[in-house]
Parts: C-alpha cells; structure tokens; sequence
C-alpha cells in the first residue's frame, strides 16, 4: 500500500467505489477530468447489463441533462442486454410530451446491438424506436394512443411514423397488450416476416387479432390456450397438437367436439370453466375411436377451480368416475402453473426458419 | 468471509504495531471490524496467554489511532449483509458519530480509505468513500478538479466538449 496524499493516489477500486455513489451526471463529469478516470467511469456503467429509459431516468439520474445521458448511452448502447422503456403515458404535460420527444430523438441515435429482451411501453409514435433494437428476441409491446398532445409535437410525430415493417426481424417471443394492435395494424404485416417468432400472447382476449394471426401463420400453429369462442369458423387451426380452452357456456361442449373431429394430431387437451358431463365424454371418446390416426390416446385434463381434477379416481359432479381408454387418458401428470385461459390467449407456433431447413 | 470461524478464539487483547514503531493494545472485538485480521486471527488459532503483535508496516500511528477510535465506536455493529451490495449507492446515510469523525484533512481521508480498503474494513471504508463522492457532488468539472488537484492528461484530440448546451426542458 502506498502512501496516498491525493484523490488520484487511491487504487482503482477505491476510485471505483467512491464513483459509484455518484449520479449519471457526476459520473460523466468526473470521466472527462483525465484519461484514468475516463477508464474506471466506463468500465463501471458497462458492468450493468439492464438498461431503463425513461424522462424520469434523465431527471433525476442524470440532473436533466441530455448531452450526459448521451454520453452514457454512447459507452454502454452496446453492451446493454435487458432493456425498459417507460413512457410516463399517465403522467404527463406538455412539458413532459416534450421531454419524451427530445428523449425519443436522442435514443435513434443509437443501435442496442445487444439488446435480447425489452420491455416498450409507449406512445404508438415511438414505435419508431423498436428501429434501434434490431436484435430482440424478446419484446414486450404496450402502445397508447396520444390524445390531448399540442399540435407541433403531434406534426412531429407524424413525420418520423413508419410503418412497422421490418422491424425486429429476430424476434422470438412477443407478449403484447391488445390496445397495441389496433394502433398499429402494419405490425400484423411485420409479424409475418418474422422468422424466428414462436410464441404470442396477448394479455386480453381480442379475437380479430387473432383471426389476423390464423391468416398469417396458417398450419404452422401448433398450440392454443385461451377461451374457445375465439376459434370460431374463420380460423383454421386443424394442426393443433396441445388444446387449453376455456368454456363459458354449454353448447361450446359440442362445438369443441367438433375442433376435436378436425384437428387429428391433438395430443393433450386441457378444459377449463364448465363441467364435462358423461354425455360429452362418451361423444369424445367416439369421435376419438372414429378419427385418431397416431394409435396414441389423447390426454385429456380438466381444471376446475384452478385445480386440475383426475376424473379416474375421484366421482365429479355425480359423474360416474372414468376409466382411461385406447382413445382417451386422464391421467394427472405434474406440470407448471395452470395458465389463466379465461383473459388472455398464447400462440405457440413453428418459426419460418425451422421449416424452410 | 471465513469459513473457520468455528476455531475458538480465547484471547481478548492484542498488539497492532504502527509502521513508525508506536504500540496499541486493544480488544480482539475491536481488531475484527478488519475482515482481514479477523481471517488472520480465526486461521492462526490464538490461545489465551498467547502475546501476538501483529505488525501493520502501512499504517501510520495517526491514521491508525483513528481507524481504533472508529472501530471501538462501531465494535457492536451488526455485521453487514453482503447480499445488500448491489443496491443502488445512497449518499445521505452517514451518521453523525461517523461525519463528525470524518471531519479531517483530505491526506487522512485519503490515507483511511486506502487502510480500510487493504484492511476489509467495510463500513469505514463505506462511509469514507461516501464522503469524498459528497465532496464532488454539486460542482462543475472545473471545481471538481480543483478540489482534488487532478491534472488533465486528454490531448486536446482526445478531450470532449464540456458545458453543452442543456435543452432539455426545465420546468418539470
């Protein structure tokens, strides 16, 4: 240990954390006072790996300045892997809307070239930032309209729209909010040219948007979980091997018979809400015995209450208890959480860039 | 931290020696606050009776005399939870004891961190690097230099522009 007399004579750990309880903007400053301790500020914004962006951010870590923001961006835009975007939708006034514009122009700037997953929740304009995430695998989709802006501000907007098309060409997952869609129609179109996407749920059940995704994705749906007036004539979903749906009223007992009839490769069938009753179960098991081509029984489960019930041991609801057959198995096996099928629907489906190889 | 800490440690005093010679006799409790004397203590199994001098050939009897006088006010403290290391740093946790304490020349500030950091003396060394970040905060670069005496060594290629112009909007 040398003697130190000065600030500069601390090693770099020290250095490090005295740095650490500064701010963004402190720390900015600090980094350009001499070329050491341009090195340690650096090395230590890009030890973090998640990223927010918000106005909020830039207030109150970075003193409101921009440039500083900047600055910080410019060292970690490529390291960063898990990304935020807040904007404050609930929360703002003029002031506020102008702020998020000059931080939305600030944030074209730069590519999130490592950026695996985000989280956007936004102003249906600011889309236009998903341009500086061209690697997601992972997005996270909440956009609102913007209603009560001033008029230069919306004139802004209106000359940086872009149309959707394009964007996040990687992406694998996308969860989305339903009021998204709808402010956003050529996102449908952008989907389609996704090849490596596999999995959409949508947190609120929204049946046109999904009737737009059966157009898209055709046969290549392999998996549903949602509620079942959703699949109504329109979609085509014969290729389903996994089935979780929703019941809300009687007579859906017997359109589900007929999904079941078309859909031939079904492999696990889950039901949720209303009671099966004998009279179902044994026009199942006929249609079963009369369509099934893998020789293998179809595993039937049923949920009641957010518990799944093994119908082969337990007398249900004066139903005489089952017995598995050829055609049909009800047997209980372990598995994760029971997912809420009565609110929100999830697609999985096989990428484009499986099937072209 | 160690993992021999099942070791019994009966001895209750031992001897720091300075690197200018001067000898403190103290309270084991009081010589633990040090991470690195405590793993020293534990790994060489002291017994009572046993005279240990440890000598501290880096510090000085002035920075040391004040490294004790901290460690016997904090020698109850509750050990620090290393899980909580990654929470955001706050600035305005000093306590009083700790900023009348810290109320010293910038060499021995200096001299401090550098003995609690080799030493593992976390919270002073929390609380002395925590009161030099308060000493930049609310200056421009320019006074922040000048407190501390650092020399720009950027070429004139290198260095970035200072002072932008702020256009962010104020009135929030």
């Amino acid at each position: 240990m040398t003697l130190a007399k000065n600030l500069f004579d601390l090693n770099d750990d020290c250095l490090l954390e005295v740095f650490q309880y500064l701010n963004g903007a402190e720390q900015n400053r600090v980094r350009k006072l001499c070329t050491r301790f341009e090195g340690i500020v650096q090395q230590f914004w890009k030890k973090k790996k998640h990223l927010q962006l918000s106005v909020n951010i830039v207030n109150v870590n970075f003193e409101k300045s921009l440039p500083d923001f900047e600055d910080y961006l410019a060292a970690v835009s490529d390291i960063i892997i898990d990304v935020e975007f807040v904007c404050e939708v609930f929360n703002f006034n003029n002031c506020m809307t102008e702020s998020s514009r000059q931080l939305t122009n600030v944030l074209q700037k730069f590519k999130f070239s490592n950026a695996r997953s985000l989280s956007f929740s936004a102003f249906k304009e600011d889309i236009v930032l998903l341009k500086s995430f061209p690697n997601l695998r992972k997005l996270r989709l909440i956009l609102f309209e913007r209603l009560l802006s001033p008029p230069q501000v919306m004139s802004y907007f209106h000359t940086c729209q872009l149309d959707g098309i394009g964007l996040c060409k990687h992406l694998e997952e996308l969860y989305m909010h339903p009021v998204s869609v709808h402010l956003y129609p050529t996102f449908i179109a952008s989907i389609a040219q996704m090849r490596n996407l596999r999995l959409i749920l949508c947190m609120q059940q929204d049946s046109k948007f999904f009737i737009d995704l059966t157009k898209i994705l055709k046969d290549r749906i392999y998996s549903f979980a949602g509620p079942f007036y959703m699949i109504n004539k329109s979609c085509t979903v014969n290729d389903l091997k996994i089935l979780a749906v929703f019941l809300g009223k009687e007579e859906q007992r017997f359109q589900l018979l007929n999904l079941i009839k078309a859909c031939k490769v079904l492999e696990v069938l889950e039901i949720y809400g209303i009671e099966l009753g004998i009279r179902f179960l044994s026009k199942m098991e006929d249609i079963l015995t009369n369509t099934r081509t893998s020789g293998q029984p179809l595993r039937v489960k049923y949920i009641s209450r957010q518990v799944y019930v093994d119908i082969t041991r337990r007398n249900y609801n004066s139903l005489p208890i089952v017995k598995n057959s050829s055609y049909m198995d009800f047997s209980i096996e372990a598995r994760g959480g029971i997912p809420d099928v009565s609110l929100s629907f999830k697609i999985e489906f096989k990428p484009l860039s499986d099937l072209s190889e | 931290m160690s993992k021999v800490s099942s070791k019994k440690i009966e001895a209750k005093q031992i001897d720091f020696q300075s690197s200018d010679n001067e000898f403190f006799n103290i309270d084991v409790q009081v010589a633990k606050c040090s991470g690195r004397i405590k793993t020293f203590l534990e790994d060489c199994g002291m017994r009572s009776g046993d005279n240990v001098i440890v000598p501290l050939p880096n510090v000085n009897s002035e920075i040391l005399r004040q490294i004790l006088n901290w460690a016997n006010y904090h020698k109850d403290d509750p050990q620090p939870n290393e899980d909580d290391r990654d929470e955001e740093k706050r600035t305005d946790d000093i306590s009083l004891w700790d900023a009348e304490f810290l109320k010293v020349d910038q060499g021995i500030l200096f001299h401090l961190i550098m003995a609690a950091n080799y030493r593992d003396i976390k919270g002073l060394f929390d609380i002395t690097c925590q009161t030099v970040a308060n000493m930049m905060k609310g200056k421009t670069s320019a006074e922040i230099r000048e407190t501390f005496n650092i020399r720009n060594d950027f070429t004139p290629a290198e260095e970035e522009p200072i002072g932008r112009e702020n256009e962010w909007c104020e009135q929030q």
